[in-house]
């Protein structure tokens, strides 16, 4: 009961029009409406006060408050009777007892009055315990639905587990009757390959071709399922890592005439495997795609977002087709036809795993020609 | 070289020891090649002298008794009839764990990646037997 007398507009001055007021209110008000004395007797109260108990008003006042009072909740009826003293107001949650031993939750206001010069304590309450099960309900959905999420994501992490699992099995289980089809290819190849015509030999050709093929391919999804299981979290130093990979591949960039440019990057606790795996992908790319005109040169910046480093790996390639941007980070996609530039087409298919394993996204911006920038985002893990 | 006088292969692929016969005959390693799919057949015939080769190929994954099944009966021969043989194990693929759990077992020397060629052959020869 915040409002205050002075917001009252429309007061009448008349004092019969006054109480009259005053009766109505005290009448039809669905609070049920309490005036204690001093003392903690309760000398009136309204209908409604009487309907929530379920007394009559003779009843209510011939009682003592412990009798209305649910154990429960006259403690409160305590801290009202202190509280007014002390601060002049109250609020607070309280239990009413009915008639039948039922117990009902309010909400409790209070204020001291000044009734024919003698003072008492005024109280309002409320009756909330439809409101307040409906709060436990909304509690209890709320969890349940928390439970459930949890639940979820467990099932996911674990069914994505199996997958993981799944493929590094079947392409592990895959390798060996392969390795017998090459190693009998290779058979034919040495001892009958005379006793072939031309057709009979371009045959056998394909078949070690495809063997060959199909020998990476199953070998890069085995390193794809196994990214990041094999390596625990480290403080991992990306110049560092930057640094090993351009030892590694030192030939190819001496060979193209590249130069690789790096800013200061930082220092995150992360799988080092997995990052190097991240990092020589987008070089070896940036050096593999170069234009025959122009020597490769790629440029790696890092700068801090929120919580996260976004670090950008560009440079002056061939560049990629915007239509193709979403196909590049899928397996086994690849932009060009076989021959003109080698590999499988899962290395950036591992760059995006490697960087989703750290929390973090990969974009492509590039259009034909004009080189191409990979940005994605790194977290340190937990 | 010299060549070994009984090279024994234990593993079920025929075709893994058609291949491997193949590549120990091309590089004239052994006078005889003994074959057995079934890792159990091999155990009997060390165990009553019958084979009595100078280097064994074992394989791991096999039905029946496997390959870390084989080194365990094996250890259990009388010494007469094991110390002549020099144990090698045949591996698919780099598994650490494996790899970790053969080189704690004391009877394997060594491993050699499948399928052993001509070339891989005299290798694993020449470090086996100092030839």
């Amino acid at each position: 009961m915040n409002t205050e007398a002075s917001s009252i507009r429309l007061r009448p001055t008349d004092l019969s029009e006054a109480l009259e007021l005053v009766d109505i209110i005290f009448d039809t008000d669905p609070s049920g409406i309490f005036i204690y004395s001093t003392d903690g007797r309760l000398v009136e109260c309204n209908r409604a006060a009487c309907e929530m108990h379920g007394f009559t008003k003779d009843q209510m006042l011939g009682m003592a408050p412990k009798d209305f009072i649910h154990p429960d909740g006259y403690q409160t009826f305590v801290d009202f009777q202190a509280e007014l003293e002390r601060t002049g107001s109250f609020r607070g949650e309280s239990c009413g007892l009915t008639s039948s031993g039922g117990k009902f939750e309010v909400e409790v206001y209070g204020k001291p009055v000044m009734i024919n010069g003698t003072g008492y304590l005024y109280s309002v309450i409320r009756d909330i315990t439809v409101a307040q099960e409906y709060l436990r309900r909304l509690h209890e959905h709320e969890k349940q639905l928390e439970e459930t999420v949890a639940q979820r994501t467990e099932d996911l992490a674990r069914s994505n587990q199996k997958l993981e699992q799944f493929a590094y099995l079947t392409s592990h289980d895959l390798q060996e009757p392969l390795r017998t089809i090459r190693s009998f290819s290779s058979v034919l190849n040495e001892e009958y390959k005379d006793q072939l015509d031309e057709e009979g030999q371009k045959a056998l050709m394909f078949i070690e071709q495809s063997g060959e093929r199909m020998s990476r391919m199953v070998t890069d999804l085995l390193e794809h399922s196994r990214i990041g299981s094999d390596s625990k979290l480290e403080e991992v130093n990306l110049n560092e890592v930057l640094d090993d990979v351009l030892v590694d591949m030192s030939a190819a960039v001496a060979e193209k005439g590249a130069v690789v440019r790096a800013g200061a990057l930082p220092t995150l606790r992360a799988k080092r495997s997995a990052l190097r795996i991240l990092f020589q992908n987008l070089i070896s790319n940036a050096i593999k795609f170069a234009r025959d005109d122009t020597p490769p040169r790629v440029e790696i910046d890092a700068t801090e977002v929120k919580d996260a480093w976004r670090i950008r790996v560009s440079d002056n390639g061939i560049g990629i087709d915007p239509k193709h941007h979403e196909k590049v980070f899928q397996v086994f996609r690849r932009v060009h036809k076989r021959g003109r530039y080698e590999g499988s087409g899962i290395g950036l298919a591992h760059c995006a795993k490697v960087v989703a394993l750290h929390g973090g996204s990969i974009e492509l911006e590039s259009e034909v020609g004009h080189g191409a920038t990979f940005s994605f985002t790194l977290r340190s893990l937990e | 070289m010299t060549p070994l006088n009984c090279i024994a292969l234990i593993d079920d692929n025929p075709a893994d020891n058609y291949l491997h016969e193949r590549a120990i005959r091309k590089a004239g390693a052994a006078h005889q090649v003994e074959v057995y799919e079934e890792a159990e057949v091999a155990l009997e015939c060390l165990r009553n002298g019958t084979s009595q080769p100078d280097l064994i190929l074992l394989d791991l994954n096999m039905p029946g008794m496997d390959g870390w099944e084989f080194l365990e009966a094996f250890h259990l021969l009388p010494e007469e009839r094991r110390q002549a043989a020099v144990m090698v194990m045949l591996t698919t693929s780099v598994n650490p764990e494996d790899e970790a759990r053969a080189r704690a077992n004391g009877i394997l020397r060594g491993f050699c990646p499948k399928p052993l060629t001509e070339e891989g052959c005299l290798e694993l020869i020449r470090e086996m037997f100092q030839r």
